[in-house]
């Protein structure tokens, strides 16, 4: 996710590797216990006998209603992911533009949101985005509307909700890389005769697409899974994945099922990945494939 | 570097260790934890029950909320029951039973005063009964019917119903004109349909607590409650053509200190700690005399009181028990089609 670059040093890498790896071990025991563990677990659960032998998941696969969950849940991720891009790129791109003492205040206003309770950031929308609430307000004393809009109990208020607490995954990464991008790139590219707009599609924009790739990825996913924000703003009428599954474990005591969409939600968070690194890969071995002719 | 790492891991470990490791005393415990519902009903409990039961043994009451059959089953598979007592409501209890989440009850333990009937159940204490009723913003046209909730002409704006298909789809009946007495078997297709009509002017509750919020931040003009919405506080109420239902208390599998329980029990079972709890929140013990003992201003708001019982609608715990999970899962398609 960092931004592209070939690793230091590699004398005496054996002994260095040795040292690191012990140095995971805290890590991997609390993995281990914490998530691999209960996870392998959980595996027979899903796998419970029915008439096909493939447990909860002929359910799953074969009820249309647990797919098209899955479906609306991925669009709404994409909607959060393209939002995301479409606003964060030009402010992590502003960002990394400023003077140091600039940057860093634009950063702490990115960041600090993040010391704040996401309950607190999630009820905070119920109070701006209300019929009664300070946007609406606002909108009508201006003269915009003569209705109220309604926000709340929709996709509309979850996506802003989602975007809004996600949106620094994005735009950070997207900034770490901007910033180590070397701007005598551009200055060169323009006085060998390219416009702005060439060399900024040619030269800069290029250079920030693999972190552009894994940070759109990653704000994808973090979507997939993300609860606490669509329970509260959704007022139960959008339906994700994540509220799916408390309502298979907590009200319809349904665990094989819950289980199995759990571990269908892993795979293809993994799937995911793997194509967000890929891809990433292979826009790297393209540039420099076009670097070296 | 390694020493340190096997290091940091020992008492890391250590840590998750003590973690599990807490003992209790359930020979002489000082205090009893209970599962229930909460909010004005939680604070009926403190009053009426809890108190006495702590002047009569010494033990303190604690009540935890939420209660769902999820959290009740993860107890009992983990072996790992920390409460005494659960409420549940009426459909709950026999889905309970049916997964082997709870014990049966030593009613001779109890040693109850009496009880109505359907209160007592082998598995299951009755220990209150409420209904879901109407209410209105102090600013709209009044509610009283499901056919007035409904009419979003009469009344145009948001209504608020509980996400729960056991509630909804009853109500989605009833405002279709099924009367209160045929309302079961309740007609799955007939409700849906019903809700059809008035889905894009519907908002979804999971907590009672949620709905006085939602008629103060003019969110919906009308919500379908129990226990949080009242006249004091300047909404229009109408208690008139409620859905009631009972709320259950059970012991789950491998509760600690039933014996403790069943005093518990014993104390809901007396008329005068029930009077007590319905001054707090108007919601009726099992007693049968408890409308004797009552001002004729909480009987009107009782969900047992003779002149709300006519209009009322009662919950059959048993076709949910058998139709349930069918209900649900028709609920859940229907939710996704069209909200």
């Amino acid at each position: 996710m960092s931004a592209p670059q070939v690793s230091g040093s590699r004398v005496g890498g054996v002994r260095h590797r040795h040292e690191n790896s012990s140095l995971l071990i805290p890590g991997l025991v609390v993995l281990g216990l914490g998530f691999l563990i209960p996870l392998a677990l959980l595996l027979p659960d899903s796998l419970k006998p029915d008439d096909f032998g493939f447990g909860a998941y002929t359910r799953l696969f074969s009820e249309s209603i647990y797919l098209r969950i899955v479906g609306n849940t991925a669009r709404l991720g994409l909607i959060a992911a393209i939002t995301c891009l479409i606003f964060g790129y030009p402010l992590a791109l502003w960002i990394s533009r400023l003077g140091p003492r600039a940057k860093i205040l634009a950063l702490v206003a990115v960041i600090l949101p993040f010391w704040v309770s996401i309950l607190v950031r999630t009820y905070s929308w119920i109070v701006i985005l209300g019929q009664e609430g300070m946007l609406n307000k606002s909108l009508m004393k201006l003269g915009v509307i003569g209705e109220p809009i309604s926000f709340l109990y929709r996709e509309l208020g979850v996506m802003i909700g989602t975007i809004n607490i996600l949106a620094p995954f994005f735009i950070l990464p997207m900034v770490a890389t901007m910033s180590s991008i070397d701007q005598r790139l551009t200055d060169a590219a323009l006085s060998l005769g390219a416009s702005r707009t060439q060399a900024f599609w040619r030269v800069y924009f290029p250079l920030t697409v693999p972190s552009l790739i894994s940070s759109f990825f990653l704000i994808f996913i973090l979507t997939l899974g993300f609860y606490v924000t669509p329970a509260i703003l959704g007022g139960g009428r959008v339906p994700m994945l994540a509220t799916l599954l408390e309502y298979l474990v907590s009200v319809a005591v349904d665990w094989p099922l819950a289980a199995a969409l759990s571990f269908f939600l892993l795979l293809a968070t993994l799937v995911l990945f793997l194509l967000a690194a890929l891809l990433a890969k292979v826009s790297r071995i393209n540039r420099w494939r076009e670097k070296n002719g | 570097m390694k020493k340190i790492a096997l290091f940091i891991t020992a008492a890391m470990l250590a840590v998750l260790a003590a973690c599990g490791g807490g003992t209790s005393d359930s020979e002489n415990p000082a205090e009893i934890r209970i599962l229930e519902s909460g909010g004005t009903s939680g604070e009926s409990i403190d009053a009426g029950y809890g108190k006495p039961f702590t002047d009569a043994t010494g033990v303190k009451l604690v009540r935890e909320q939420p209660g769902d059959l999820g959290k009740l089953k993860a107890m009992v598979q983990a072996n790992n029951v920390t409460i005494e007592l659960m409420e549940i409501g009426g459909p709950g209890v026999e889905q309970a039973r049916a997964d082997g989440l709870i014990e049966d009850l030593d009613w001779d333990k109890i040693n109850p005063d009496p009880m109505i009937e359907d209160a007592k159940l082998p598995y299951a204490f009755g220990f209150q009964s409420f209904a879901l009723y109407l209410a209105a913003r102090e600013d709209v046209k009044p509610v009283e019917t499901w056919q007035e909730f409904w009419d979003t002409e009469r009344q145009p704006g948001k209504r608020a119903l509980p996400a729960y298909a056991r509630y909804i789809l009853p109500a989605a009946a009833l405002a279709d004109g099924v009367k209160p007495d045929e309302l079961y078997p309740l007609d799955i297709d007939r409700a849906l349909k019903s809700l059809e009509k008035i889905k894009d002017d519907v908002i979804l509750w999971e907590a009672a607590s949620q709905t006085p919020q939602f008629l103060d931040s003019k969110e919906a003009v009308y919500v379908a409650t129990w226990d949080n919405v009242f006249a004091e506080d300047g909404y229009q109420v109408s208690y008139e053509n409620g859905i009631w239902n009972i709320s259950y208390f059970v012991v789950p599998k491998g509760s600690q200190n039933p014996e403790l329980a069943y005093k518990l029990l014993h104390e809901m079972s007396k008329v005068e700690n029930q009077v007590t709890a319905a001054e707090v929140v108007p919601i009726a013990g099992p007693s049968p005399e408890i409308l004797e003992h009552l001002p004729a201003s909480i009987i009107s708001r009782l969900s047992t009181s003779p002149d709300l019982q006519k209009t009322q609608a009662a919950t059959d715990r048993l076709w949910w028990a058998e139709n349930g999970e069918e209900a649900e899962a028709r609920w859940q398609d229907f939710k996704l089609k069209n909200f």
